[in-house]
């Protein structure tokens, strides 16, 4: 027999707990540092007890030597950067919102990967193993705690940006690598985004191994970082001067509004799309003429782009994905607007391959699903 | 039988000569890299394009026929070999590289395009390919996605599954879906994430996104000698803890160094216990830095003998030995297995030594090979199929490598794949809860379990145990093994 949501969350301590949790309610939504959705916007829709995973939380198992660690997914970011830079170490990704409060778990299930993302890969890409509970009480461990194995299904990688609708994270298993030596940043301002796309494609194929490659749309500047020797940055950026023009140094302190996701206002919507230089341009495009309503910033080299948009604002922008047939997620949301929404261009639905993994982890639907929306269409909940 | 009938209605859904299921062309889909096993199928079809592909699996929906997708039939764990009453769909002709978008490092191609080729298509543009399994020159890149291939450059690259970013399947229902995107970033669920590495037993990938990297601009290989395997290990550690990320570490012990020697004279340091090849790759402003922190560490290290490539020759040189052990092989001894395990690279000296015992009580020598930087071991074990019972005796010493491997807290497969050679081992991984899960998301994309049976799960028949020697291809040295 199902228990009444509570207007509190639950905060599980142990597995135990945590199962029990489960298990009393009928609808759940786990939430861990809520910097992306707090879940309260979803229960106008519905009754869901909200299931909090920051008692669950630290590293449990941690070899530098192996460059893995394990952790629990309530655990913040920031604890684990802080841990992994004693052995100088990192997460590549620069997932975003550590100083926040982000979790691991978050960061998983919203897959979220920052400027990083663009010289060894993403969040998905960094996931080595994961245990978690299914919506019918299952304890799966899965993957493994080595930097290779090809052994069974990858399913780690299944809940990447999972939205939290298939299972409950407890554990998880990363790859980290060492960090840089230093790092030195470097601007260049362009004249137009077409200009900025053409550089950023250059840039990104060159041999000069940039660790990221992000461009800020209403300033038209494309940002580079390096992860070198002050002198061999210096070599670097003489070389890019050479071809590019004027290449301008930047204090590393200019990468904390990317991965706060300060584009600039954070009252403001935040919609993260999957781009390609070509729809980045037209995005850049879009903003100038919403002008000052509206701004964007991407990451690695074209494919993040984050959209900052003033609500009265978002239908306009809703259309504007729609025609250029862009997937989005809805990062900060608005008034009837859930963080954590997903929008699908008008004509595309959910996959019946989704529905059919949703029915295998959870068949009882346990796990609140995200809110789903069409371009042309209004939120709703499953 | 009623299977011929239900065949003639498959031939005439599609062009003509593309099923096959004459005895000379049904024998060479027999068996994969694995030759001690094989398996005759009920036909062959060799489809010419994705739309083939789909109606060849929906047909086999139609009519619950079993299928097994295959590529050059590389595999090492017995993937791609046939299952009974079954039939082998041949990718080979979906050979085309359908897109290539330099400016977003994106390629789209077939599952028949061969791995090199895609590398060598991005070279005009400054990309490459960054997975280099050791038979990169054959195999293909619907296998390695199969298969989640590896290569010696895994450490700082990762596996296939790091650079496949979309895909457009058909699964084995007959569905056929679209995952992730041609941009490196997807929103929503990683699906092309989790069919890497499925074994085939999802479905068929007709079309993969694969994300492309600008190749290193300059490489700085090193071979350093030791006495002993233990010193190469420590040397693996240290270079490790000075924050070093090299492109590669492999280390040979003395009975693959005598193969290498033996097949190219790659003039690795005489009277070596064991060898490291560490391989450095960066920015020649980079480089610079870096060189001199290896520098330093190797100088920390044991090594009686350091050999820095001066230049690309004798870099290939290097690398050449490396590569020939598998094949190389053949002149140590008349038969051999390869394993593929991995264990945390902590526990490498301890790993081998436990080798070692159980290759002593055995009987059967074993040349260790492993990819050192991601602890990933391939002992080869030597015997002789004239001798009677020396096969089952390999095959049992295989096995407890990898329950040693697993003992050790690490994996049965880092790049092989589980297959049918390691099946029954994949319980002593996963729990069964787990592999419940596993079974239920297969069903997911294929309700009668038509793809690829018997594979990864240890339900299915085993077939007969026979030695064949080396691939056709090994033999020629066209591929070799990692």
């Amino acid at each position: 027999m199902s228990s009444d949501p509570s207007n509190e969350p639950c905060k599980p301590e142990s597995d135990k707990e945590l199962r029990e949790a489960l298990l009393s309610y009928a609808r759940i939504r786990l939430v861990g540092g809520s910097t992306k959705s707090d879940g309260r916007s979803e229960r106008e829709y519905a009754p869901i007890q909200l299931v909090s995973t920051q008692a669950m939380r630290g590293i449990t198992e941690y070899q530098p030597s192996e460059f893995v660690f394990t952790a629990y997914a309530g655990t913040r970011l920031d604890e684990i950067t802080e841990i992994l830079s004693e052995h100088r170490q990192y997460l590549p990704f620069d997932p975003p919102l550590a100083r926040a409060g982000a979790t691991l778990g978050g960061t998983v299930a919203m897959a979220m990967s920052g400027s990083g993302r663009f010289r060894f890969g993403g969040v998905r890409d960094f996931i080595l193993g994961a245990d978690f509970l299914t919506g019918d009480g299952k304890w799966i461990r899965s993957g493994g705690k080595v930097v290779k194995n090809a052994a069974g299904f990858d399913l780690p990688k299944l809940l990447v940006g999972s939205f939290g609708q298939l299972a409950a994270m407890t554990l998880l298993t990363f790859k980290v690598f060492p960090a840089p030596v230093e790092r030195h940043s470097f601007r260049i301002e362009c004249e137009s985004h077409q200009e900025a796309c053409e550089r950023i494609a250059r840039l990104a194929r060159g041999r000069w191994e940039f660790d990221a490659i992000d461009y800020r749309g209403r300033a038209k500047e494309i940002w580079l970082r390096l992860g070198t020797s002050l002198q061999s940055a210096t070599q670097i950026a003489d070389d890019i001067q050479s071809q590019f023009g004027d290449v301008v140094a930047m204090d590393n302190a200019v990468w904390r509004d990317v991965e706060d996701l300060r584009f600039p206002e954070a009252d403001w919507m935040l919609i993260k799309t999957s781009t390609r230089l070509g729809e980045m341009r037209e995005l850049a495009t879009w903003c100038d003429e919403q002008a000052p309503f509206s701004a964007m910033h991407n990451s690695s080299a074209g494919a993040i782009t984050w959209v900052n948009i003033a609500s009265s604002h978002w239908l306009a922008l809703k259309k504007q994905l729609d025609a250029l047939r862009l997937p989005a997620t809805i990062i900060r949301g608005s008034q009837g607007v859930a963080a954590g929404t997903l929008v699908f261009p008008s004509g595309v639905e959910e996959d019946s391959i989704a529905q059919k993994m949703k029915q295998v982890f959870d068949p009882d639907h346990r796990f609140a699903t995200v809110a789903t929306m069409n371009h042309q269409a209004d939120a709703s909940t499953h | 039988m009623q299977q011929p009938a239900v065949l003639s209605e498959l031939r005439e859904q599609l062009r003509a000569g593309t099923v096959t299921t004459d005895d000379a062309s049904l024998a060479a889909f027999e068996s994969d890299g694995l030759t001690a096993f094989r398996q005759r199928p009920l036909a062959v079809v060799i489809p010419a394009d994705s739309n083939e592909v789909i109606e060849t699996v929906r047909w086999c929906n139609r009519h619950s026929i079993p299928f097994v997708a295959r590529g050059s039939g590389t595999s090492l764990s017995g993937g791609a070999m046939p299952v009974a009453e079954g039939i082998v769909i041949s990718l080979n002709r979906l050979n085309r590289i359908l897109q290539l978008d330099p400016d977003n490092r994106c390629a789209v191609v077939q599952p028949g395009v061969v791995n090199l080729q895609v590398s060598e298509a991005a070279k005009p543009h400054g990309l490459m390919y960054a997975p280099d399994p050791s038979s990169q020159k054959i195999c293909t890149i619907g296998g390695n996605v199969a298969f989640n291939a590896g290569g010696a450059h895994c450490l700082k690259y990762g596996m296939t599954s790091n650079h496949v970013i979309g895909m457009k399947v058909v699964t084995a229902g007959g569905d056929v879906v679209s995952f992730g995107s041609n941009s490196l970033e997807a929103v929503g669920q990683n699906y092309a994430g989790v069919f890497c590495g499925s074994e085939g037993l999802f479905g068929i990938a007709i079309e993969i996104s694969l994300r492309l990297l600008p190749p290193p601009e300059c490489f700085h290989t090193v071979l350093a000698g030791f006495h002993s395997l233990k010193a190469a290990g420590d040397a693996v550690s240290l270079i490790i803890e000075s924050g070093l990320l090299p492109g590669a570490m492999e280390i040979m012990e003395s009975l693959a160094i005598e193969a290498a020697e033996a097949a190219t004279a790659c003039g690795y340091p005489s009277g070596a216990a064991a060898v490291l090849i560490v391989e450095l790759e960066g920015t020649r402003e980079g480089l610079v830095d870096e060189r001199s922190r290896l520098d330093q560490v190797l100088r920390q290290t044991e090594a009686f003998e350091t050999v820095i490539a001066k230049d690309s020759g004798q870099r290939e040189l290097i690398w050449a030995g490396r590569k020939s052990v598998f094949s190389a092989a053949g002149k140590l001894s008349p038969d051999f297995l390869v394993q593929d395990g991995v264990v945390p690279r902590r526990r490498l000296g301890e790993t081998l030594e436990r080798i070692q015992s159980i290759s002593n009580r055995s009987g059967l020598r074993v040349a260790n090979v492993f990819h050192a930087g991601d602890g990933n071991l391939h002992p080869l074990i030597l015997f002789d199929d004239s001798i009677d019972g020396d096969l089952e005796r390999a095959e049992q010493l295989a096995g407890e490598i990898l329950q040693v491997c697993i003992e050790m807290g690490g994996s049965i497969t880092g790049e092989h794949g589980v297959g049918i050679e390691k099946r029954d081992f994949l319980p002593q991984m996963y729990d069964q809860e787990t592999l419940e899960l596993m079974h239920r998301i297969r069903a997911v994309f294929d309700p009668q379990t038509l793809a690829n049976p018997g594979k990864m799960f240890p339900d299915g028949e085993a077939p007969a145990l026979s030695n064949h020697g080396l691939h056709p291809l090994e033999q020629a040295g066209v591929i070799q093994r990692e």
